[in-house]
């Protein structure tokens, strides 16, 4: 099964084709429908807070308020929700490249019936979020004293979102070529060694982006945190913005600037992984 | 190391991730269908078999008819809205002009931004007194009045179905774009050369080699669609009355509002049961794409 997905890209089609003028309007009218919402977001965060509420209502600030960028770390629990997203985000990424870097090596040199069990297994979870199990996870968590534990909360994302990784890696780990792994057995290094001294170089940045999309995910992820973890010092940051919103009075200038701020690593880590993202998602497929 | 003991090492590497999809995927699923035929306490705990009791609360549930065509127009507009917008914004992101690659990243953003940050900002942009739209509409003459688009069943479900196309525009790009990609270039140049032009080289070349990828990006759409509680939860919480509530989101407000886990769980059985219907038509849509996807 071979998806020629974002692997294909072929640069050279830009040098060949003819720069079209329709291309380029319609491209730059998509850019600025993306970016309208979060440049209103971002107008919000720098409107200083009386200014929001003064009539006549308006849209871009007349005076540029930095406060709302610094107001919320000492007057709302800010250092606490972020502390606690990089807790989860953080151990998502060594619970997931954990498991996921073991388990995509096997997969990518097994070739018999075992493997397609897998894949669907894993396929299976990329079909479900936490959202649609929410009910037999909080049974769960009950059930087993894991209400209130950021460590349960790492473990659900990342069997969430782990199936991602285990395609990527698999991939990437298959492009190695077998010789240089069998030289390294021959020279009698084990199958870790060989693991953590050829395949995890190699694979590099393949392990980097796996992680990376590891970490926004659980950065990002809403529904668990906000049903398991009700103790306000285990507060996660998505969960610090929603509250924000609903239970002081929609101080909109503050949530806004907290968002941006919040925001901005993840950008960053998905745009280094554009090329790879299509891949992982769409290609849950058997190789 | 013989090659039997290697395929049991190999088979020992994958543990780990199985176990942890077992105990904290597969466990919950099956917890969820077992509550979902049993009787609970308000609290939650086992009290014995239940049968399709609490199917059959959900059958006599007055909200029914609500959820589920709030949850069909939910899915189905945000897929049909998201494939259309996104085989247009490939086939512009497929040309070469300056600033392609920024267009690229800047499609990104609302992939990677979290949907509570998303959300949040929609629900300020629809804001009933100083949103956007509102200011906007009342400082150019176009609203009357204020109109408070969440507010009100009519408005609502098209601005959040707007807002799941915002969100699943970029990945669905990306999904096409990458097919469009795999075009070979000669095909076009034969066909231009053979007189088609730009509308009948679209019908008749990209438009069918695209079908698989645009089959693939729809169903994860929709199953993504079918999934997506945040959205809805943070911009109306299903209201006003139940107006915007889908199965996931009632399902959400039986367990966790009105301590109805059981029925809830049943709702969420069900849920299963559709979803499982879109994965195998994926599954089997990837791997007849198989050969020439």
């Amino acid at each position: 099964m071979t998806m020629n997905l974002a692997r294909s890209a072929p640069r050279h089609h830009a040098g060949r084709k003819p720069v079209s003028r329709v291309a380029a309007v319609l491209g730059y009218i998509l850019a600025i429908g993306i970016l309208a919402p979060y440049a209103i977001m971002i107008f919000v965060a720098f409107m200083p807070r009386t200014e929001l509420f003064s009539p006549p209502p308006h849209v871009v600030p007349r005076a540029l308020d930095i406060s709302n960028f610094v107001i919320p770390w000492t007057s709302y629990p800010l250092p606490t929700y972020f502390r606690n997203s990089l807790i989860i985000a953080s151990g998502a990424v060594v619970l997931g490249l954990l498991v996921s870097i073991p388990a995509a090596h096997a997969l990518a040199r097994i070739r018999f019936g075992f493997k397609p069990a897998v894949m669907l297994l894993l396929l299976v979870t990329q079909m479900l979020s936490p959202a649609m199990l929410i009910v037999g996870i909080y049974q769960e968590f009950r059930q087993f004293g894991l209400l209130n534990n950021l460590g349960a909360v790492i473990a659900v994302n990342v069997a969430f979102t782990v199936a991602f990784a285990v395609l990527i890696l698999s991939d990437v780990f298959e492009s190695i070529p077998l010789e240089i792994e069998e030289a390294a057995a021959v020279d009698g290094a084990s199958r870790f060694r060989t693991l953590v001294s050829i395949v995890v170089p190699l694979g590099g940045p393949g392990i980097a982006t796996a992680g990376l999309f590891l970490f926004a995910q659980a950065w990002n992820e809403f529904t668990l945190a906000l049903t398991v973890l009700d103790d306000t010092e285990l507060t996660p940051l998505s969960i610090g913005l929603y509250q924000f919103f609903g239970q002081f009075d929609k101080e909109w200038t503050y949530l806004f600037a907290t968002a941006a701020m919040g925001a901005i690593p993840v950008i960053i880590a998905f745009v280094y992984m554009e090329r790879w993202l299509v891949k992982g998602l769409a290609a849950g497929s058997v190789k | 190391m013989d090659r039997s003991s290697q395929r049991l090492t190999l088979l020992a590497w994958t543990a780990p991730v199985i176990a942890l999809v077992v105990g904290f995927v597969v466990y919950p699923l099956g917890s969820m269908i077992v509550s979902s035929f049993s009787r609970l306490s308000f609290s939650g705990l086992y009290k014995g078999w239940a049968g399709w009791a609490n199917y059959d609360a959900i059958l006599v549930d007055p909200a029914l008819p609500m959820v589920i065509r709030n949850t069909i127009t939910w899915t189905v507009g945000i897929v049909v809205g998201t494939m259309l917008v996104s085989i247009c914004a490939a086939l512009v992101l497929n040309e070469a002009f300056p600033g392609r690659r920024l267009v690229r990243w800047i499609l990104v953003i609302p992939w990677a931004t979290s949907l509570i940050i998303t959300s949040l900002v929609f629900a300020w942009i629809f804001d009933s007194r100083l949103g956007t739209i509102n200011v906007l509409g009342m400082n150019l003459g176009i609203l009357q009045q204020q109109v408070p688009f969440l507010g009100q069943g009519w408005s609502a479900m098209p601005v959040l179905i707007m807002v799941g196309i915002f969100v699943s525009v970029p990945f669905a790009t990306y999904v096409v774009l990458s097919g469009l990609q795999g075009i070979p270039q000669d095909l076009y140049e034969a066909a231009a050369i053979d007189g088609a032009g730009v509308l009948r080289r679209f019908w008749a070349i990209t438009l069918p080699l695209l079908r698989p990828f645009i089959g693939l990006a729809s169903l994860l759409n929709a199953i993504y669609a079918f999934n997506s509680f945040p959205i809805i939860w943070l911009m109306t919480k299903g209201g006003p009355v139940n107006d915007t509530q889908t199965l996931i989101t009632y399902m959400y407000k039986l367990a966790f509002a009105n301590d109805q886990t059981a029925k809830a769980a049943a709702l969420g059985t069900a849920g299963l049961v559709v979803l499982m219907v879109l994965g195998s038509l994926y599954w089997i849509t990837l791997r007849r794409s198989g050969g020439n996807a």
